[in-house]
């Protein structure tokens, strides 16, 4: 895991637009998965402020969607991604793929979502958050690292993270949808961002802790090409901070 | 047609020794050095361009021009030919035929003059209605008699004459009903724009949460910036979304203001020529709209007055301007005479770069930025 400690947010969403972009430039088919929550928003603005063209082929899927929440509520993942990623990158909304949680049969759905992504060729880089348990999507603790896209239950605490988007606590709600573990480890390449000091924990446990599923993203240590960009509050309870400063610096030239 | 040995300069970047083939209307291959000559056999030596020596950039797009060579846009299909000419043989490949406050009738007529061009001619990319949706406060040299407000018979009106070819439209977003004509227009794929307007910092940002994405002629029109008082300029260099068009005749905005913007928002610069009649044409009396202009030394002026009446420019003198003046990075300088302009229209992935399946429109410089051959749409212009 290659862990990148930066001075902003503003500078993660740089250097991962930049990581992006190349791989753009290589494969105009280009397949994103993409995140919401506030983690990934500095990485959308920089892709935003570039002003240019390179998006307009690729195609994108999301993590995860609400069960049971129609897409017209504002706060479906539906309409968060064509909201913060679609229009904002000007994605062709076609080639946007968001889970289908208000299916009338969403074990079928989940089926056909994984069916997706392997049709459009896999995803070549998978953008991530961590939430404050450690998930990763909405991949709760205890979530196995073989699973696929498939029905959760949210937890008490996520759901209580998430009330602030909602009128009353009640209306966030029980279930989801989300790619698994075994899903996102499947991306050619992951990139984690996160940011300030209420995600070092989690960001600890994901980095340096044992694998466990107790810490979903720990998952991440399985992964190849697993790079998590940093400020330095998300970085503050690493206990290798100045190895990964090391490494940043003496990177060759084939590894950037 | 072939083109090689170019200095190829464009958003990408600049590259020595440049070549690429056009085929039909489009850019088909690119490369550099003698690796073209793998293609020669194909391409008779009358259609290979040896460009050695001068810089090769992506056609001109300019969004906001009224006029040249003695004639105005508003004027009818003869007077539109005749200063389109002038912007083509300056670079400006793709144009936007910007219209000044009339009645509305009279707009009206225009537009749908310019429909029926813009179905013939793939160069002309549609209108700009800049008026008469303008504070009068900011009225500039608009007819302040003809200002009306975009109540929604106003926009229907416009928009039906304009058969789906209006491309832009600049409006005052304080004035009554204005934002929910921004919705009208922007739900018609037309790209609206905030100008000649009074609107604050705020006002203006709401403008473009609904949706407007252009700031028409920054600095130009509308309240400057005022360390309490911040008004429209920053507002657009606040949101991403959004291009800041500048006339760097080095009249309009002071060169350093110019370098101010390019600072803050380095990719969403457009430069327009928001040329009058007497672009390409000597000083002398003119008119715009229905107003009388005097033009001395290259700078237009409403007779009588210091009020400046659009400008004397063409693309290649802004692109000049913008490298000599204000010491711009030439990769941007172009950029905001290319990409950034296509950009602010959504037409960026098929103008303003010199990348295969781009439109083959491309400008040939010297060594003063001076433009010297034109291709548009795959044929010589100049």
């Amino acid at each position: 895991m290659q862990v990148i400690i930066l001075p902003s947010a503003a500078a993660i969403g740089d250097y991962a637009a930049d990581v992006i972009l190349r791989g753009v430039a290589e494969r105009p088919s280009y397949v994103l998965g993409v995140a919401t929550g506030s983690s990934p928003l500095p990485v959308y603005e920089a892709l935003e402020r570039r002003w240019i063209p390179e998006l307009a082929g690729i195609s994108a899927f999301a993590l995860d969607e609400y069960v049971g929440l129609p897409y017209s509520h504002p706060e479906s993942y539906h309409s968060v991604i064509d909201r913060e990623v679609t229009t904002r990158l000007r994605l062709d909304p076609n080639r946007v793929h968001v889970p289908d949680g208000f299916a009338d049969d969403p074990a079928a759905a989940a089926t056909t979502y994984e069916t997706a992504i392997r049709d459009a060729g896999g995803i070549d880089l998978q953008l991530l958050g961590i939430g404050g348990s450690g998930h990763i999507g909405f991949n709760e603790p205890t979530s196995s690292f073989a699973s696929r896209t498939r029905i959760k239950t949210l937890t008490p605490g996520t759901r209580s993270d998430n009330a602030r988007f909602f009128s009353s606590p009640d209306e966030v709600p029980l279930h989801c949808m989300t790619q698994g573990l075994g899903t996102i480890l499947d991306a050619r390449q992951v990139l984690l961002v996160a940011t300030g000091e209420k995600k070092a924990s989690a960001i600890a446990r994901a980095v340096e802790g044992p694998l466990t599923s107790m810490c979903p993203g720990s998952a991440l240590q399985l992964h190849p090409d697993a790079t998590v960009l940093l400020d330095e509050a998300a970085a503050s309870e690493l206990t290798l901070r100045d190895y990964y400063r090391f490494v940043f610096e003496h990177r060759p030239k084939w590894q950037r | 047609m072939l083109l090689h040995g170019a200095r190829k300069l464009d958003a990408d970047g600049i590259v020595d020794d440049f070549w690429m083939l056009l085929v039909g209307d489009t850019i088909s291959t690119t490369g550099t050095g003698d690796s073209w000559q793998a293609l020669a056999p194909s391409v008779a030596d009358s259609a290979r361009f040896d460009a050695r020596g001068r810089w090769l950039t992506p056609g001109f797009i300019d969004l906001h021009a009224h006029g040249g060579g003695g004639a105005s846009f508003d004027d009818g299909i003869d007077a539109i030919g005749t200063a389109l000419a002038v912007h083509r043989a300056h670079g400006t490949t793709r144009s936007v035929l910007s219209l000044v406050t009339n009645p509305l009738d009279r707009l009206a007529e225009n537009l749908r003059g310019i429909a029926d061009l813009a179905s013939r001619d793939p160069l002309i990319l549609g209108s700009h209605l800049e008026g008469p949706f303008l504070s009068p406060l900011h009225r500039g040299a608009h007819e302040p008699q003809y200002l009306i407000e975009p109540d929604p018979a106003n926009v229907e009106e416009l928009l039906q004459a304009s058969a789906g070819t209006l491309r832009q439209v600049t409006i005052a977003p304080e004035l009554p009903g204005a934002l929910d004509a921004i919705d009208r227009f922007v739900n018609a794929g037309v790209v609206v724009a905030v100008g000649h307007t009074d609107a604050g910092l705020e006002v203006t940002a709401e403008a473009f949460d609904r949706g407007a994405s252009v700031l028409t002629h920054a600095f130009n029109a509308m309240r400057a910036i005022h360390h309490r008082a911040p008004g429209p300029v920053i507002a657009a260099f606040e949101d991403s979304r959004v291009a800041l068009e500048l006339i760097l005749d080095g009249v309009h905005v002071h060169p350093e203001v110019v370098r101010l913007a390019f600072l803050a928002a380095p990719q969403r610069i457009v430069l327009v020529t928001d040329a009058m009649a007497a672009a390409g044409a000597p000083d002398g009396p003119y008119r715009l709209g229905s107003l009388d202009v005097t033009v001395a030394h290259g700078e237009a002026m409403l007779s009588g007055t210091e009020t400046l009446a659009g400008s004397t420019l063409t693309q290649d003198a802004s692109l000049a301007n913008a490298i000599e003046l204000a010491q711009i990075d030439p990769v941007l300088a172009v950029r905001a005479v290319t990409a950034s302009p296509a950009r602010a229209l959504g037409l960026d992935t098929r103008f303003g770069y010199l990348r295969p399946g781009y439109a083959a429109d491309a400008v040939l410089l010297d060594e003063q930025w001076r433009s010297t051959t034109v291709f548009a749409n795959g044929l010589r212009l100049v």
